[in-house]
């Protein structure tokens, strides 16, 4: 073995690795051992390596980026039925439960709502073909008024990247119930729908980083900030994904 | 099946931070490695049932997340950005990261100036988290081609370091020693 071969080997050593048993290392490391200019070169390149690894270990990453992950995979996700394996006795079961099922259904309709089922319906009711400016208004300001003319909530936060963009105006959507505002407006040639409903309905609404998802052609992003949980949809862009995805630490008009 | 709430945990907990790092070091954006991560979990959240072992969980993430890094960049290749995307981006307020020490994004910054396909096994290699059998199934190549990359990719590292000055004190102590 040439000192160049031997260089090249040891090059991709890492001391206190499997490495160490790995017999392709072991010729070029008796060589090292042997030979003091070589010796000298490879424990110059470990330290080299030991420095390089210790400063990318110091890189810490983003605590809301894991705390968004875990949170994301607390959200139960119904299991299709045809996932589901049935036992002959819970075969047998099954005309009990179809008996129970109109008391299920009953009691399905009345459970609070996931956040994540408000999420998909809203958005998806958002683009639907009811009114789209009910109230029409052209800043902020003017929308806070009038909503709160109506009892609804006004003293909602925007982000200032969004309220820096063109207002159209707003529309009341009918919820399970409730009446939720829709704002509606124009960031740089897209049209943007921006749903506000109070925090305390939804145990599960997600934290102030926003989160992403999508339903149908829609994606959502969804916060919340105080006492409200907000929802915001538009067209299906790379663009409007990447503008959402980047604003981890956007920030606030107040 | 999506593995249980305690195994996930255990699995963000045991791999955030590597995973976070490798995708720092291929995409060279904090905002884009997170959302490579980020990616990675949750197809691992969704998908966890095709891995059959959880131990493999590790080698599992790291493909994942250097695949869709690799669709990433050839979607970005076919459909480059818009000047509509880049005003949309010049408006979002980007706060610098007290957490991230600078020290150690020199480090980084001297790793980003690698090529690739260089710079992922080199970063594979720095992490010290898999073994090069590991490191060649992630990248898709033999071990021998992770090998060379390491060694060449190490000697393009020291010569970028030797033409800058902006590096941690460690690293650039060791540089005259390498020259």
């Amino acid at each position: 073995m040439t000192h160049k071969e031997a260089k090249e080997i040891l090059a991709v050593y890492r001391p206190g690795t499997d490495d160490e048993r790995d017999p392709v290392f072991a010729e070029a490391l008796e060589l090292a051992r042997a030979d003091a200019h070589l010796k000298a070169w490879f424990e110059e390149s470990v330290a080299f390596d030991r420095t390089m690894k210790s400063e990318l270990a110091r890189i810490m990453a983003p605590a809301e980026v894991r705390d968004a992950i875990l949170a994301e995979h607390k959200i139960i996700r119904p299991v299709p039925w045809w996932h589901r394996r049935m036992s002959s006795r819970q075969f047998a079961a099954a005309a009990a439960v179809l008996i129970a099922g109109l008391a299920f259904a009953f009691w399905y309709g009345q459970r609070p709502a996931t956040f994540s089922e408000f999420r998909r319906e809203i958005a998806d009711q958002s683009w639907g073909p009811s009114p789209h400016l009910q109230l029409k208004a052209t800043n902020m300001v003017q929308l806070r008024q009038t909503l709160e003319a109506r009892g609804l909530p006004a003293r909602f936060s925007v982000p200032s990247t969004l309220a820096q963009s063109e207002v159209r105006g707003c529309s009341l959507l009918h919820w399970r119930g409730r009446e939720v505002p829709v704002i509606c407006f124009n960031s740089e040639g897209q049209h943007l729908h921006l749903m506000v409903v109070n925090r305390t309905l939804f145990p599960d609404a997600p934290s102030r980083i926003p989160q992403m998802d999508q339903w149908q052609a829609w994606r959502t992003a969804s916060w919340s900030k105080d006492n409200f949980s907000y929802v915001l949809t538009g067209l299906s862009t790379p663009n409007f994904v990447k503008k959402f995805r980047k604003s981890k630490r956007w920030d606030w008009e107040g | 099946m999506p593995p249980s709430e305690k195994a996930f945990e255990e699995v963000v907990s045991a791999y955030y931070e590597p995973l976070y790092r490798f995708a720092l070091g291929l995409s060279r954006s904090e905002a884009d490695a997170a959302d490579l991560t980020q990616r990675a979990f949750e197809r691992f959240g969704e998908k966890a049932g095709s891995v059959r072992d959880v131990s493999k969980a590790k080698t599992w993430l790291f493909t994942t997340l250097y695949r869709d890094f690799l669709q990433q960049k050839r979607r970005a290749t076919r459909f480059p950005e818009s000047e509509l995307d880049e005003n949309i981006d010049a408006t979002i307020v980007e706060l610098p990261r007290a957490d991230v020490i600078t020290d150690a994004n020199a480090a980084v910054a001297a790793l980003n100036r690698l090529e690739e396909p260089f710079r992922s096994a080199l970063v594979l290699f720095y992490l010290q988290e898999h073994s090069y059998r590991e490191i060649a199934e992630i990248l898709e190549v033999p071990i021998g081609t992770v090998m060379s990359r390491i060694s060449r990719g190490k000697e393009m590292l020291r010569a970028r370091i030797e033409s800058h000055d902006s590096l941690p004190a460690g690293v650039a102590a060791g540089k005259g020693a390498h020259a």
